[in-house]
């Protein structure tokens, strides 16, 4: 029993990081329609800012996160600029390589730099005791501001000018020049707000998990399997199917035999329900 | 379609290419000889995923079905002593008919949901061997028993021999109604339905054309170089350069494929042997630059001259 409370908390703070990666994917795909396949590679980026600000300067990866948030913010507006803007009314199969090449040569530069070897943060970590169940304290914190960080931008979103305007933006781009806004600065400012959550959710990362190369692109897979299951525009559909992946791969991890390698393959096989039970895909995101 | 003067022109040049490939062997080394051999495959990689591309899907997890080929083979060989020319083509059924699963789910839905599955398919794959050990081998691999005794020449010939078939079943498919109803449905799927086209039904067509291709290579590829392990065949890397290649060459046309593929695989090997970590970089680069200049590769600029190049900065957004 003590196993199965301790699994389903596992599972549960994983979920933080997800919602963050997914809330920055789903941003993008939502006013522009393009899935930036480079997403998890700008998590990355994060991750390895937060891991050399601590290792070269010893600064707290908590403090970082400003800093992540910052680099990727104009990393993202410089990849908005110099390439997503071109092809945004061109066929989706230009999309998808565009954002894929951003993400083979971000991996490779990362290789390059610091090759493949996992870096880990190497902290005093606490750990916290609730009863039976055993967690360390970075976990907790991190998902304390994945979920904080997912409230902050659903209430922007909903609430401020900025978020009303990208709303209008995604729903109608003729009447948004019309009525007078600059449609092309909008979708610069949603590119780097979707990044600055990637570095964000990097910066999380890098204190609960190894820090490589690749360490993106497993985060982005289980964002697009995320969006997926929640569908577009409903923060709270986000929270829940962060939960439903993050506790199914930590249930399987435990309980299936040689579980952490199934485990991976749980954001697959959510995708592929989804689609096949719901062919026009979920909210928001019909066929046409 | 093709004007009869056009298909000779086309069918001499591919003769005295073929003529040119076959007596390669007598001049270069067997360094060349293996380069050549694996240029061989990635042509035939690069044709099978423009013919689905010609539909407008992109597949970004070819390395499935490589894999699913490679692994097919191996597994046949080994627990059922078969000859490598059958598995060949049962590595390409097992291929499709993953393919056919994949593609009945996905590609009823326009846009990138085809290109995350395929993306997130290989993924998982590559998780799966690496971890089943029993049947699959695990991370430590698999082995066969070589072709023709691991001579070199009939190994060289045999990829020369696929990549020249693919390219003559692609010219046939892209001069078939598939073809035709490809280039409709990439460009208005309303307009394929309104002249009696399925698009869903052509896509899975493509697709599984392109699997079949794809899985027979990766049989052909397990034989060739005797022992994998799961990142050799499931690995992105393998995707990333089948795209890559397609893209430059230019994605809709079979000699863009080719000039792809021959143009980067060499490439790569150069860049393998300059950068230790990260030669991949060149895919990447080629990539994006390709996308937002030259959206119809070298075969555009070829063909059309200075307009197959894009221009980007001219008129940034559109009316939706």
């Amino acid at each position: 029993m003590t196993n199965f409370l301790q699994t389903t908390f596992n599972g549960i703070l994983t979920s933080g990081v997800y919602i963050v990666v997914t809330l920055g994917l789903a941003l993008v795909f939502g006013i522009m329609r393009i899935i930036n396949f480079a997403h998890g590679e700008l998590v990355m980026i994060g991750a390895y800012i937060t891991y050399w600000m601590f290792i070269l300067f010893g600064v707290n990866p908590y403090i970082s996160l400003i800093l992540d948030a910052g680099i990727v913010f104009l990393i993202g507006v410089l990849m908005h600029k110099l390439a997503i803007e071109k092809i945004l009314d061109a066929p989706s199969i230009d999309q998808v390589l565009l954002t894929f090449g951003f993400s083979v040569l971000f991996q490779n530069i990362a290789l390059i730099l610091w090759t493949a070897n996992p870096l880990a943060l190497s902290r005093e970590t606490v750990s916290v005791k609730i009863g039976n169940i055993q967690f360390g304290k970075d976990r907790l914190i991190v998902f304390i501001i994945g979920v904080a960080i997912a409230l902050i931008l659903n209430f922007i979103l909903s609430k401020t000018k900025i978020g009303k305007t990208l709303n209008a933006v995604s729903q109608n781009r003729t009447a948004s020049y019309l009525v007078g806004i600059n449609v092309p600065l909008f979708y610069t400012i949603a590119f780097g707000i979707s990044a600055a959550l990637a570095g964000i959710a990097g910066g999380l990362i890098s204190t609960v998990m190894y820090t490589s190369p690749y360490v993106g692109a497993r985060l982005g897979l289980r964002a697009f399997a995320i969006l997926t299951l929640a569908g577009l525009g409903n923060i709270n559909m986000t929270l829940i199917a962060s939960l439903i992946l993050g506790l199914s791969e930590s249930y399987i991890s435990v309980y299936v035999p040689q579980g952490p390698g199934w485990a991976e393959g749980v954001s697959f096989l959510i995708i592929l329900i989804v689609l096949a039970v719901r062919p026009s895909g979920l909210k928001g995101m019909r066929a046409e | 379609m093709m004007e009869r003067n056009n298909i000779k022109k086309i069918i001499l040049s591919w003769i005295i290419i073929f003529g040119i490939s076959a007596s390669i062997p007598l001049f270069i080394g067997s360094y060349y000889i293996h380069l050549a051999t694996s240029v061989f495959i990635y042509i035939a990689l690069t044709i099978a995923i423009g013919i689905l591309a010609k539909t407008g899907q992109v597949s970004i997890g070819q390395a499935a079905f490589f894999g699913i080929g490679a692994y097919t083979a191996a597994i046949f060989c080994k627990y059922f002593g078969s000859s490598p020319f059958v598995e060949f083509v049962l590595a390409g059924a097992v291929s499709s008919i993953f393919a056919l699963g994949l593609g009945a789910i996905t590609l009823r839905l326009k846009g990138i949901y085809f290109s995350i599955a395929t993306l997130s398919f290989a993924e998982t794959l590559l998780v799966i061997s690496n971890m089943e050990r029993k049947i699959l081998g695990g991370a430590t691999g698999i082995a066969v028993p070589p072709l023709f005794d691991n001579k070199i020449l009939p190994n060289y010939y045999l990829s020369l021999f696929l990549a020249f078939l693919t390219l003559i079943i692609a010219y046939f498919v892209s001069n078939s109604k598939i073809g035709f109803a490809s280039t409709v449905i990439r460009h208005d799927e309303r307009v394929a339905n309104s002249i009696g086209i399925n698009p869903t039904k052509y896509k899975i067509v493509a697709f599984l054309i392109s699997a079949f291709i794809t899985g027979v290579i990766g049989a052909y590829f397990m034989h060739y170089v005797t022992f994998i392990v799961p990142d050799e065949v499931f690995g992105l890397h393998i995707s990333v350069a089948i795209l890559a290649m397609a893209i430059f060459g230019g994605i809709y046309s079979v000699e863009g494929a080719f000039i792809g593929a021959a143009s980067l695989k060499i490439l790569e090997e150069y860049l393998r042997l300059k950068i230790r970590y990260g030669h991949m970089i060149g895919y990447g680069i080629i990539l994006i630059l390709a996308v937002l200049f030259m959206p119809n590769g070298v075969i555009g600029l070829l063909t059309k001259g200075r307009k197959g190049f894009r221009n980007p900065f001219k008129s940034i957004i559109k009316r939706s």
